[in-house]
């Protein structure tokens, strides 16, 4: 083949250029630490990426209502539990006013303790989270238990608020007030126990007393139930928690499998890239200088 | 037997040849670096020979003619490879502009918005009667549709520069084609009087290579060494000294864009927009009236389905002031909703003839598909073309019709001609116009209940919204995200196979040029090797003719 001298800088120039253009690219990858930088780098990994980056994102907000919806339910626990407890002394005081040793002064004076528990029931039933009445279902702007102790929030079977904690899958993280301490229409209403227990105790009235006893042991089976129920839930966001505790590590390595570099490649490609261009560089120094020219007198 | 004075015109005739073909060496040696040039060489030949005793003796050197060293077939493989390169140059810096205007690696792009926006629906959910939350969910919204709009923007400006291109490129066309029609007349001028126009030549070939990269074009030489020029398969733009302008002409019914055009005479008008098969400015044409084209439909159809459904869900929910029916965005895809020609929903071809009336309102936006159609008629009939799946449906014109499809409503009256045609698309420019319908100061609106009063703890609604996310809402296969994957990876599979056409181009096209440079370049070894033979041999013929003055000076001794 006959050589001239543009052919011969043209292939040393070309040569030269893809060179460049590859370090180029090996650096831009090894400065963004990505092997993906526009979709044409690998059209199938760049739409996996999106997907990636949604899941995530969606995955953090799952963990965000996961633990929005148990703080409610632990508030909710926590007023039912201090609940339970107050419903346990007016047992007890139920179960002494009963017997017939005591004088009408005693059941009148016990009847004091418990109309003090029974508006420490209500201001419990009626306590707020985050400024909202934890147990008025949807009513969240109105005590849900008004002076005369009726339930005034949204009524049976309603009054249920759901989070999404995974794709298509709710749960409910809270209480309303008649599935814990019951209204005239649900269940059994436990301000009313507590109160008729008073009655019945201010007059002196121990047959009413026992009436009054049996009410607030089916109340006290409610409140147990409605424990029961926070319980199951909250353990059910704790497994959901997990889950994205797991699922975030997996995304988060699928997404690098896919985007990152392999560093450890890429310098080693770079060094040989180097090389190379190193030696066109040196080849066209040498070739492209000499010319018949030198060896003419 | 010759006389002495042969000798005198043999070494005069050697001196003079060997200047001419030192003078073409400097010639080649001062254009080693000229682009398109063609080496050139004496051509040498023997002096008519002279009849004597005892034989024919031989009358020196002549320089009969100068040649450029040159390969035809190489040269159209050279503007074949040049159109190709051309188109695929212009087709892969506007492929990895639009691939970069989708796929944001920072997290700020649409994807990402779009997940923020449904995340700030369930943290709504959380706590419905939250003001935080309800102004969240308005910037998020904003933010959303802003993105939206300018990604948009940028695909229209993409498509507007490869427009202006296509006229700045008819204009080089015209200007280059009337620069070789004058070096036509040129290279006649030379070659009638038995001349090599050699420079004239690759001048020409030149403008020739500098066309092919702007067009696909077709030459071929007469005769009497002039090319005539055809571009764009069928618009002759040369012929010998003569050359023809194309001209650029808006298009109505492509949205006023540019079709480049070809009269031949004043009583016809070629559009030679779809004869163009290559060249830069088959780049242009492709890149805005499909790649950009077809981008900008998606975005619509998803800005469209977005709007749409996240507006159904909103319209059913109630909000903290008891109002319902409110859309979240505008557009709003409502029943009764009409398809509007000013925003290019419904678009009639520029060359119909009919007078009718076409309605078309949104009737289920449940059902709204956010396909192109196109409405045709023809004799009494009207047909509708759904251009996504090419299904259609006829149905038979009587003044007036009107019938449903995919959630639209259609009604036509008046007359009709035999063609008329009108493109219905209910998402058409929804990307560009996207916008949040609920002021900054009304977050009360925003429906995250379903009931219009005990509503501060409902957040059924807001939920709702909030897993439209996962639903498979686009031709249902798709979630939003999804569809936004898919369009990153159409995008990207079409940018990666043109940087690998264009990398196999370039190599092809620098291996057809590097074997242009064996045939035609300049070797300074080879010119400087070839001037020290030249000089010897002019020094020979000189010496010759000082050897001839001493046979005279000794002939002349004699008679002293």
């Amino acid at each position: 083949m006959r050589v001239s001298n543009n052919l011969l800088s043209n292939t040393v120039m070309g040569n030269m250029q893809r060179n460049l253009e590859k370090l180029f690219e090996l650096q831009n990858s090894a400065s963004s630490g990505k092997k993906i930088n526009k979709p044409s780098d690998d059209p199938a990994g760049a739409a996996k990426l999106i997907n990636y980056n949604s899941a995530i994102s969606k995955a953090e907000q799952y963990q965000r209502n996961i633990g929005n919806g148990a703080a409610f339910l632990n508030a909710t626990e926590t007023a039912v539990s201090s609940t339970q407890d107050i419903l346990m002394r007016a047992k007890e005081l139920a179960l002494y006013a009963r017997s017939e040793t005591n004088s009408a002064a005693d059941r009148n004076f016990m009847a004091k303790e418990v109309e003090q528990l029974y508006q420490q029931v209500r201001q419990i039933a009626n306590s707020k989270y985050d400024n909202r009445y934890i147990f008025a279902g949807l009513s969240t702007d109105v005590a849900p238990y008004n002076d005369a102790g009726s339930y005034t929030g949204t009524a049976s079977p309603y009054g249920y608020f759901d989070l999404e904690i995974d794709a298509g899958n709710t749960i409910s993280i809270n209480m309303p007030g008649y599935a814990v301490y019951g209204s005239a229409t649900d269940g059994t209403d436990i301000l009313a126990a507590l109160s008729d227990l008073k009655t019945a105790m201010e007059s002196n009235d121990s047959v009413a007393i026992e009436g009054a006893m049996t009410e607030l042991d089916d109340g006290m089976d409610q409140v147990n139930n409605a424990l029961a129920n926070i319980g199951a839930r909250l353990n059910r966001l704790e497994n959901a928690k997990n889950h994205f505790d797991k699922l975030q590590l997996d995304l988060a390595k699928y997404k690098s499998d896919t985007e990152d570099a392999d560093i450890t490649n890429i310098l080693s490609q770079l060094a040989l890239q180097q090389t190379m261009l190193e030696v066109s560089r040196a080849t066209a120094a040498k070739v492209l200088q000499q010319s018949i020219l030198d060896f003419m007198q | 037997m010759g006389s002495i004075y042969d000798i005198f015109n043999i070494g005069k005739h050697g001196m003079m040849a060997q200047q001419k073909a030192i003078q073409v060496t400097a010639h080649n040696l001062a254009n080693v670096n000229t682009k398109g040039y063609s080496r050139q060489e004496v051509i040498f030949e023997e002096g008519m020979p002279l009849n004597s005793g005892p034989g024919q003796s031989g009358t020196g050197v002549n320089a009969v003619a100068i040649q450029r060293k040159y390969d035809s077939f190489l040269e159209g493989q050279l503007t074949d490879s040049r159109e190709t390169l051309g188109n695929l140059d212009v087709q892969k810096n506007a492929v990895s502009k639009i691939e970069d205007l989708f796929y944001d690696s920072s997290g700020t792009g649409i994807n990402e918005l779009l997940s923020q926006f449904f995340n700030s629906m369930h943290d709504l959910s959380a706590n419905p009667a939250g003001t935080a939350e309800r102004s969240s969910i308005i910037f998020r919204a904003d933010a959303l549709s802003d993105t939206i709009n300018s990604v948009y923007s940028s695909l229209e400006q993409v498509q507007k520069d490869m427009n202006s291109q296509v006229r700045q490129a008819v204009t080089d066309i015209n200007n280059i084609a009337s620069q070789i029609a004058s070096i036509n007349v040129e290279i006649n001028r030379a070659e009638v009087n038995g001349q090599n126009a050699n420079d004239f030549r690759d001048m020409r070939g030149r403008l020739l290579n500098e066309l092919a990269e702007k067009i696909d074009i077709q030459y071929f030489e007469d005769n009497s060494g002039q090319i005539t020029v055809i571009a764009g398969g069928m618009a002759t733009i040369v012929e010998k000294g003569n050359s023809w302008a194309l001209d650029t002409k808006s298009d109505p019914d492509n949205y006023g864009y540019y079709d480049v055009v070809y009269s031949p005479d004043s009583n016809n008008l070629l559009n030679l927009t779809d004869s163009i098969s290559n060249g830069r400015i088959k780049g242009f044409l492709t890149i805005r009236d499909s790649e950009t084209g077809d981008a900008m439909d998606e975005l619509d159809r998803l800005a469209a389905s977005i709007a749409s459904e996240v507006n159904q869900a909103h319209r059913a929910g109630y909000g903290l002031d008891g109002s319902t029916g409110t859309s979240l965005f505008s557009p709003s895809f409502e029943v009764g909703d009409v398809l509007s020609q000013d925003v290019g929903s419904i678009r009639a071809l520029s060359t119909n003839t009919g007078t009718g009336n076409l309605t078309i309102t949104i009737d289920d936006p449940s059902a709204l598909k956010y396909n192109n159609y196109d409405l045709t008629f023809s004799g009494g009939n009207y047909t509708l073309v759904n251009k996504s799946t090419n299904a259609s449906s006829t149905g038979v014109y009587s003044d007036p019709s009107s019938f449903t499809f995919e959630g639209l409503s259609v009604t036509i009256s008046g007359s009709f001609a035999t063609g008329d045609k009108y493109s219905i698309s209910a998402h058409k420019n929804t990307a560009k116009d996207i916008r949040v319908a609920i002021g900054t100061s009304e977050t009360d609106k925003i429906a995250a209940a379903t009931a219009a009063t005990d509503n501060r703890g409902d957040n059924r609604n807001s939920l709702a919204i909030a897993q439209l996310q996962d639903e498979l809402t686009i031709d249902g296969n798709s979630s939003f995200g999804s569809y936004y994957g898919s369009i990153v990876g159409r995008i990207g599979v079409k940018a990666q196979s043109i940087n690998n056409q264009y990398a196999a181009q370039e190599f092809s096209s620098e291996q057809l040029s590097n074997m242009r440079e064996s045939v035609s370049g300049v070797s300074i070894d080879e010119e400087m090797a070839n001037l020290m033979k030249y000089q010897h041999a002019y020094e020979a013929s000189a010496r010759l003719l000082s050897i001839g003055d001493e046979l005279m000076q000794t002939l002349l001794d004699i008679l002293r």
